[in-house]
């Protein structure tokens, strides 16, 4: 009998699509499988076009919350109404539920509907938040580490929802009735002469929108130099935003037709508009990856709190302009008054830039304030970004670049087909670190397995199980201070800092086993990052001995 | 064997817990001394807690009155503790199965009491209620049982805001194991008439038993004010408009924390058009009780729309005129007083030469006051002017109070007692009497709840209030004079009057009463909503013969009495106190997943 599999993706439609990756590595993995969808109702037009789903359970979640919050109904009509929707999914009884909504609610759904193999956030037997899944796990502890992330989110889902597997493309479907509709949209833009450019200005969040004027001045400086006509996207709700560009366009001199379909297309209808597109100017939102399902280009501006590594367009033959400032992105809880990396894109520019992705100029090569990014696939299938123009610190481009392989190899059972041969920049001081940080694991990784078998003991001996477990907590404080600002061994703390909140014992003794598994697989990790830099180290220190040899003795 | 030593001695097999705390009280809260009769008696801070001669006998008195009106099965709740001498008496003459809870505010009041008497004969037969005075409340509303509150007041006045409290707690608890207890959010103006009623609704929701979360706003009239300083009339408008709306978020963020069953804005609370609009999108029930003259305030255009249910102090034309605006269930509710304030009082005799007069007026300046009342400055009679916006009144500067100072409510109240014949005159911007004079104004319920005489201008809504037994009106500015001059002479027809509109303002016209009618219509309107829960269709009782069809949810009810209010929060939290060690059943998961979406507040704000 085919597998089934139940993915539960909830919150918004960005999301739904960077799905898509995932569905095709749940073939890869059980050709056959049959794989349903739990959706908002809000995105259900979109879970339509995504390709090899069997069902499509829909719910309105948002009334769920109206109707829980104000007491509209009694609790046994809100408990009624809610078992009969899930009655089926448990009754289905899958192999697989994969949660890729990432809060506790869908954590307790996952839970209640049950699987023998439950990946993402689910819950202990006793109600507690866990999250299944190395990978999984790093996609949620990610953000603390940010800046040396170099996993896609659709990656993450395809890796964590699956394994590891052959590339796959975003690629929607679209309805023959939406292609109409696109059809006779642009039918007055006449898109044969013309190059229909769609334009994203809004954002569901001010922070990583644009300023509407740049985008305003850059489509008229575009206007100047290609004859395009510009498709507005969008919701009612950035309407204006929108009419804030355009009046920029129009006093720039913006010299090209507008069309504006923002908050007049249904899912299916801007899929099949941003599919006569050749192009899409956008800020990081769910358009983005629409554009990118349906095979159009995309200039991705990353400002604010987006971080194109981890949610920037998936695939081949994107760009992605970030802003080259020691903020940028910002934290997710950052409240920012100046939104300063939005003024580092400069609108020529990215009307420069434009020209280059529709083919009708070449590459921008003065762009200034910002770094440049073509993305594309590396060989291990995953999505990766080549920097085009603009500088990185070096630290943050190492050690994206290490943890990158580190943990693709931590995580799957093939080794990665990527290597790197650059020493760390910074080997001396983690070096120094190590030798200092070793003794104290070695007595955290002693003390906990001494904690295991005191919880073995009868009676239990409650003060040496006290005493023991305040030295573990004193020793790990202390090892914390020193690793997380190490961005060689960070990572791995948090990693360890995770591992000890996930456990679902709720027996001491397994409790106690599980805190000493976590502390030893700290151990490992922290010794073979050490071995890995060391190698790497080693290496470049013999790449200079052997320039040495080849460098003719100059003296007699 | 000391005295002391055996009331803990006689106390301790029953309640070791309180015979601890008492040890451990200081003692001192009561000066014990020795009676007439030889019996201890005290006092504190200078006032006797007992009587000086024949506190035993005090008592007896005390004790005989109240058992008289007690019944049986009920529980007595005793408020006042000093010595005692109350309690003992009243154990002896109800019978055994009665149960009387004493409340101790004060352990070192009964820690003088063990001290000063033998109470160990009886000191067990009797419920000792101490604690939190919310703990107190939850123990005694379960009981199940009719309750009735004694008072001993020389003690009981020692603790009198705690006993306060402690009678509201208990009320809300009584309505909860009724099953009847609602959740109402009521939002007030930033100032203004209404902001008065706001905190009758407030108070009369509260003695319904309902739990109600204030969002007080006038806190924010300091800064209304400075915006009002603004010379510039656009800037002005312009800023006190974003305050408004700032305001109403602010409401917003206060809902969001504790979501009501209903939310009760008073006339001018800050709420706009799409506020409403986006609080009826997420579910919430709003009313609005717009007790302000639709035609002089007309900002109920605007919002006509936006609120579920109107209450208006107007009949027809005002009705048709919000629903032609848009609103979609409008209901008539007039104006009432608040009997805990609008009361007879007697006045001292400086009171009464200050405040008293033969005939008075208090209010602001309008036009047809400023024409009507200086007819009534004459040498026949004393007349005495109150209020403020007087300024220019030239004929009546003469008999205007306190400089046209505005005086608070409670000097007010004091006026209206102090005075023979009480003007009410309904304001008007023109001369002479409203033309279109039909809501009955709130001073004509006040006045009436103090047990003032009245005459009040003619107003078509008066007969639905007030019968010509009850009240007495005039219908022409020439009629005035006369009918003051009559009624000056006739002391005994004054009081009857006065009397029989009290008797009708306690009976029908109190704030407990329009909010327990503002809250059945609203019920009617929703009966799957605030319906069901007047109607107790949320007690767990109805619940869980509801939950035949799941009966997987019936284990979840049974913890709850059958007469509590349980809601998805209250459930969920059960299975959240089976503590971390409980296995959740699919089903416990299900009710916190349901419990996670109650808590999300992120799309409200």
């Amino acid at each position: 009998m085919s597998k089934q599999v139940l993915i539960i993706n909830i919150t918004r439609m960005g999301d739904l699509v960077q799905t898509i990756p995932l569905l095709a590595r749940l073939n890869h993995e059980w050709p056959g499988v049959a794989i349903d969808l739990i959706v908002d109702q809000s995105f259900a037009s979109m879970a339509a076009l995504l390709p090899g789903l069997r069902h499509v359970h829909a719910y309105d979640f948002q009334r769920l919350t109206d109707h829980c919050r104000t007491m509209a109904t009694d609790v046994v009509t809100l408990y009624q109404e809610m078992s009969a929707w899930t009655r089926p999914l448990i009754e289905t009884k899958y192999d697989r539920v994969v949660n890729l909504t990432f809060n506790r609610r869908s954590g307790l759904l996952a839970s209640h509907i049950g699987a023998p193999d439950i990946r993402g956030v689910t819950t202990t037997s006793d109600g507690v938040s866990i999250i299944h899944n190395s990978w999984m796990t790093y996609f949620v502890d990610m953000h603390r580490h940010r800046r040396f992330n170099r996993f896609n989110l659709v990656d993450l889902y395809a890796l964590g929802g699956s394994g590891p597997g052959p590339y796959a493309p975003l690629r929607m479907s679209l309805l023959p009735s939406s292609i109409e509709w696109a059809g006779r949209f642009l039918a007055a833009a006449n898109p044969r002469e013309r190059v229909p450019i769609a334009v994203q200005i809004g954002a569901s969040d001010a922070i990583k929108a644009w300023r509407p004027e740049y985008f305003g001045r850059t489509m008229a400086a575009l206007s100047r130099h290609v004859k395009a006509t510009f498709v507005l996207i969008g919701s009612k709700g950035e309407a204006e935003s929108v009419q804030l560009a355009l009046a920029t366009y129009r006093s720039a001199g913006g010299m090209a037709e507008i069309h504006d379909a923002v908050g007049k297309t249904d899912m299916p209808q801007l899929a099949a508009l941003l599919a006569q597109c050749r192009l899409l100017l956008t800020n990081d939102t769910g358009p983005m990856h629409i554009a990118i399902g349906v095979g159009t280009p995309v200039i991705d501006l990353s400002v604010g709190h987006v971080d194109f590594n981890e949610t920037g367009p998936y695939g081949k033959g994107h760009w992605v302009v970030q802003p080259d400032l020691g903020c940028a992105p910002c934290g997710f809880d950052q409240v920012c008054p100046h939104h300063a990396c939005k003024d580092r894109l400069v609108p020529d520019q990215v009307a420069a830039l434009c020209r280059h992705a529709v083919g009708l100029g070449p590459f921008p090569e003065f762009m200034t304030g910002v770094r440049l990014y073509e993305s594309d696939v590396d060989g291990d299938g995953l999505g990766c970004y080549r920097m085009r123009a603009g500088h990185m610190d070096q630290a943050s481009d190492w050690y994206g670049r290490f943890w990158r392989l580190y943990w693709y190899d931590a995580f799957t059972s093939d080794a990665s087909a990527m290597s790197m041969e650059a020493p760390p920049p910074d080997f001396a001081d983690q070096a120094l670190l190590f030798r200092r940080l070793d003794p104290l694991i070695t007595r955290l990784v002693k003390r906990t397995a001494d904690l295991v078998r005191f919880t073995k003991r009868n009676p239990l001996p409650i003060e040496t199980l006290k005493s023991a477990q305040a030295e573990v907590a004193e020793v790990r404080l202390q090892a914390l201070d020193m690793t997380m600002p190490s961005p060689a061994f960070g990572p791995t703390t948090v990693a360890l800092l995770r591992e000890l909140q996930n456990g679902d014992g709720m027996e001491l003794s397994m409790m106690a086993e599980q805190q000493a598994t976590a502390y030893r697989t700290w151990g490992h990790r922290v010794k073979s990052v050490m071995d890995r830099l060391d190698t790497l180290q080693k290496m470049q220190s013999k790449r200079r001995v052997s320039r040495a040899d080849e460098v003719p003795l100059l003296m007699p | 064997m000391n005295t002391f030593e055996a009331n803990m001695m006689g106390l301790a097999a029953k309640a070791p817990t309180l015979a601890h705390a008492i040890r451990e009280a200081q003692g001192g809260a009561l000066a014990v001394i020795s009676a007439r009769s030889g019996r201890p008696t005290a006092t504190a801070g200078g006032r006797s807690i007992h009587s000086a001669y024949d506190p035993w006998r005090e008592a007896e008195a005390w004790a005989k009155a109240q058992a008289e009106a007690c019944h049986a099965g009920e529980v007595l709740i005793v408020l006042g503790v000093g010595l005692l001498y109350h309690v003992e008496t009243l154990r002896t003459l109800v019978p055994r199965e009665t149960t009387i809870g004493v409340v101790v505010p004060d352990m070192s009041e009964l820690h003088d009491a063990c001290r000063a008497r033998a109470l160990d004969g009886w000191i067990g037969d009797v419920e000792w209620l101490w604690g939190s005075m919310e703990r107190i409340a939850e123990s005694v509303g379960k009981t199940g049982r009719p309750l009735r509150i004694l008072t001993y007041a020389p003690a009981a006045a020692l603790h009198t805001a705690i006993h306060a409290d402690l009678d509201r707690l208990i009320r809300r608890q009584i309505a909860a194991h009724a099953g009847g207890q609602l959740h109402v959010a009521v939002v007030g103006p930033i100032y203004g008439g209404s902001l008065p009623i706001a905190h009758y609704a407030v108070a009369a929701l509260e003695q319904l038993g309902h739990r109600v979360t204030w969002i007080d706003h006038s806190v924010h009239h300091t800064s209304y004010d400075v915006m009002t300083g603004l010379k510039e009339p656009r800037h002005r408008m312009t800023m006190q408009s974003r305050l408004a709306d700032l305001l109403g978020q602010l409401t917003i963020a206060r809902i969001a924390e504790d979501p009501p069953d209903v939310v009760l804005a008073l006339a001018q609370a800050p709420m706009t058009l799409p506020l409403l609009e986006h609080m009826r999108r997420k579910n919430f029930v709003t009313a609005m009780w717009f007790v302000e003259n639709y035609r002089h305030l007309t900002y109920w255009q605007q919002v006509a729309a936006g609120y579920d249910h109107w209450f208006v102090i107007q009949q027809q034309p005002c009705i048709d005129a919000l629903r032609y605006a848009g609103a979609k269930q409008v209901s008539y509710l007039p104006m009432a007083a608040e009997p805990s304030i609008h009361r007879p009082l007697h006045l001292t005799p400086e009171e009464q030469t200050m405040l008293g007069a033969d005939v008075a007026f208090v209010g602001a300046g309008y036009a047809n006051r400023r024409d009507l009342l200086p007819r009534l400055v004459t040498d026949e009679w004393g007349f005495k002017l109150w209020g403020n916006e007087w300024e220019g009144a030239a004929s009546l500067a003469g008999v205007l109070q306190r400089a046209g100072a505005r005086i608070d409510t409670e000097t007010c109240v004091k006026v209206f007692n102090g005075t023979k014949v009480n003007l009410n005159l309904h304001s008007w911007t023109g001369a002479g009497l409203d033309p279109d004079a039909d809501f009955v104004n709130p001073r004509t319920f006040e006045l009436a709840a103090c047990g003032a005489f009245q005459i009040v201008d003619n107003r078509a809504l008066m007969p639905d209030v007030f019968s010509n037994e009850q009240i007495v009106t005039f219908g022409r500015p020439e009629d005035l004079v006369p009918h003051v001059r009559a009624w000056l002479r006739d002391d005994s027809g004054r009081k009857e009057i006065a009397e029989a509109a009290r008797q009708r303002v306690l009976a029908e016209h109190t704030y407990v009463h329009r909010m327990r009618q503002l809250l059945v219509q609203i019920g009617l309107s929703r009966p799957d909503r605030v319906g069901t829960v007047l109607q107790g269709e949320r007690q767990a009782g109805a619940l869980r013969e509801k939950s035949a069809s799941v009966p997987e949810l019936i284990p979840m009810l049974a913890p709850f009495d059958g007469r509590e209010r349980v809601e998805l929060k209250d459930v969920a939290a059960r299975v959240r106190a089976r503590g971390t060690t409980a296995v959740l059943s699919r089903e416990d998961l299900l009710v916190l997943m349901l419990d996670e979406y109650r808590m999300e507040t992120r799309d409200l704000l």
